[in-house]
């Protein structure tokens, strides 16, 4: 298929689920080609909004990964770039729809707000009333969907830049999910794990945890409000979870003011996003400063980081002394006496916290975690897991679920 | 006092807007049909751009300003049709 077939079929899968509409433009933002035949939205609008700005200021940075562009009242379109030898030749456009769940109620708000006469508050609503509202995990799918149809490449979509002409910031990726919370307390203890270890590797976290929770499930009035609610959400995680990481509380509280007092000026969603960004890596860095602070040597934090991300392995002594370059005897000795506890027992005691959050957070069976975690069977995980919680992992369950 | 302009399409809308921002005041476009756009709002420039997609509301449409510091700002998009539209 040729990027035009591609792109039509595209569209077709997508107007499956909602009504949307697309715009071919040249480089030079000429009109190529459309399927919108509505007077709004047409000749200079994208102009007039500041997209066209956005979309050259996106290109100059020699950027071509997809945009999600945001107008006023939480009105949307998608970005995208077809390229040639890492040179854009085709900008699309797919749009327009809405985003967050009150977003008609807030858009009629101020409608009526202002001094209309009822011919045009009635075209303008009829017409806002028609734009589909798409959940922002299902449209920044799209967007990758969309790079890969016209440069058949893989993106995800942390690589999915928010913008708006009212943001001065650079970029952001973004996601949000769905209205279980099956799978949300690990995802979210992951996540926490990470910043409380200064792991770069929190951004992947978060968009899982974003894949699986639009956030909290409330009606805050507008959807502003939400995004802000959630924002505050994740600062109070995020600096708990670094203070317990090592980072001061007199500075995880400070931060944690600082950043409320910027969530609270917001103007958009998409300052949310930016700040939130901003927000998460001001944290993880100086968690990171203070965890390289330690008097824990490299190669035994190097260790320790190995041990939590393979937790799901058969780790053993000798694996981690050639990994860090001693001999079993020295690492075990080294490894002691900088943490303050035995490689088998670091081990032990990492296993029974991911273990106790596969019991509290998911339906997965007991011998399935024993499984999972490389006990040697399912007695040895009950005894390991009595040892160190005083309860039988269905236990721990039982009590969890409140049952 | 308020200045009033008779309004014209042709001009530069982007620049006009962004000149708009640097007003003191709010400036408003009213239109025949009773439409008023406080046009320093976001949202209101949404339903101006509506607007300007139908031609057949542009007509008789005006643009009212407050202040000499925002008259001055505005004056270069609408110079022909100040002194006739003026009210004091």
């Amino acid at each position: 298929m040729n990027t035009d077939e591609k792109m039509s079929f595209f569209m077709d899968l997508i107007n499956c689920n909602y009504d949307l509409h697309y715009w071919k433009y040249d480089t030079d933002f000429r009109l190529l080609e459309t399927n919108w035949h509505n007077d709004l939205f047409s000749g200079n609008f994208f102009d007039y909004i500041g997209f066209t700005d956005l979309i050259f200021g996106h290109l100059n940075d020699g950027l071509i990964t997809p945009l999600v562009l945001e107008a006023e009242s939480n009105l949307f379109w998608l970005a995208g770039f077809q390229a040639k030898n890492q040179e854009p030749v085709h900008i699309y456009m797919i749009g327009p729809f809405l985003s967050g769940r009150d977003t008609h109620l807030l858009f009629n708000k101020k409608l009526a707000a202002y001094d209309l006469s009822p011919k045009l508050s009635y075209s303008v609503h009829k017409l806002f009333e028609s734009l589909p509202t798409i959940p922002s995990n299902i449209f920044l799918q799209y967007a990758v969907m969309l790079h890969f149809c016209l440069n058949s490449e893989k993106l995800t979509t942390n690589d999915v830049i928010f913008r708006n002409r009212h943001s001065d910031h650079p970029a952001e990726p973004v996601t949000f999910g769905n209205n279980s919370h099956a799978g949300i307390w690990v995802s979210e203890q992951q996540f926490c794990k990470m910043l409380s270890e200064g792991n770069p590797g929190y951004k992947e976290a978060l968009r899982k945890s974003f894949s699986l929770s639009n956030g909290i499930k409330t009606d805050t009035g507008n959807a502003l409000s939400y995004h802000k609610f959630n924002c505050i959400v994740l600062l109070t995680l995020c600096s708990r979870a670094c203070i317990s990481g090592g980072l001061s509380p007199e500075t995880g509280y400070d931060l944690n003011d600082y950043y409320a007092e910027k969530i609270e000026h917001c103007k958009s969603i998409t300052d949310t996003r930016i700040l939130c960004d901003e927000m998460l890596e001001d944290y993880v860095k100086r968690v990171q400063e203070v965890r390289n602070n330690t008097s824990v040597s490299k190669p035994i934090l190097s260790s320790c980081e190995y041990i939590r991300s393979h937790l799901y392995e058969n780790i053993s002594i000798k694996d981690l002394a050639g990994r860090a370059g001693y001999t079993e005897y020295y690492f075990s000795h080294k490894f002691k006496q900088e943490t303050g506890c035995s490689v088998n027992d670091f081990i032990m005691d990492k296993k029974i916290e991911q273990a106790k959050l596969m019991l509290s957070g998911t339906c997965e069976s007991i011998q399935g975690i024993s499984d999972k975690l490389s006990f040697v069977n399912r007695s040895h995980f009950y005894s390991c897991f009595k040892k160190v919680t005083g309860l039988s992992p269905s236990e721990y369950r039982n009590q969890r679920s409140g049952g | 006092m308020d200045y009033v302009f008779s309004f014209t399409n042709t001009i530069d809308i982007k620049k006009f807007l962004e000149d708009v921002k640097a007003c003191e005041n709010e400036v408003y476009f009213e239109s025949a049909e009773g439409d008023r756009l406080a046009l320093r709002s976001a949202f209101c420039q949404l339903i101006f751009y509506f607007i300007l997609s139908r031609p057949q509301k542009m007509k008789d449409a005006v643009i009212r300003c407050c202040g000499k510091h925002d008259r001055m700002i505005l004056l270069p998009y609408f110079e022909a049709e100040e002194n006739e539209s003026e009210q004091k």
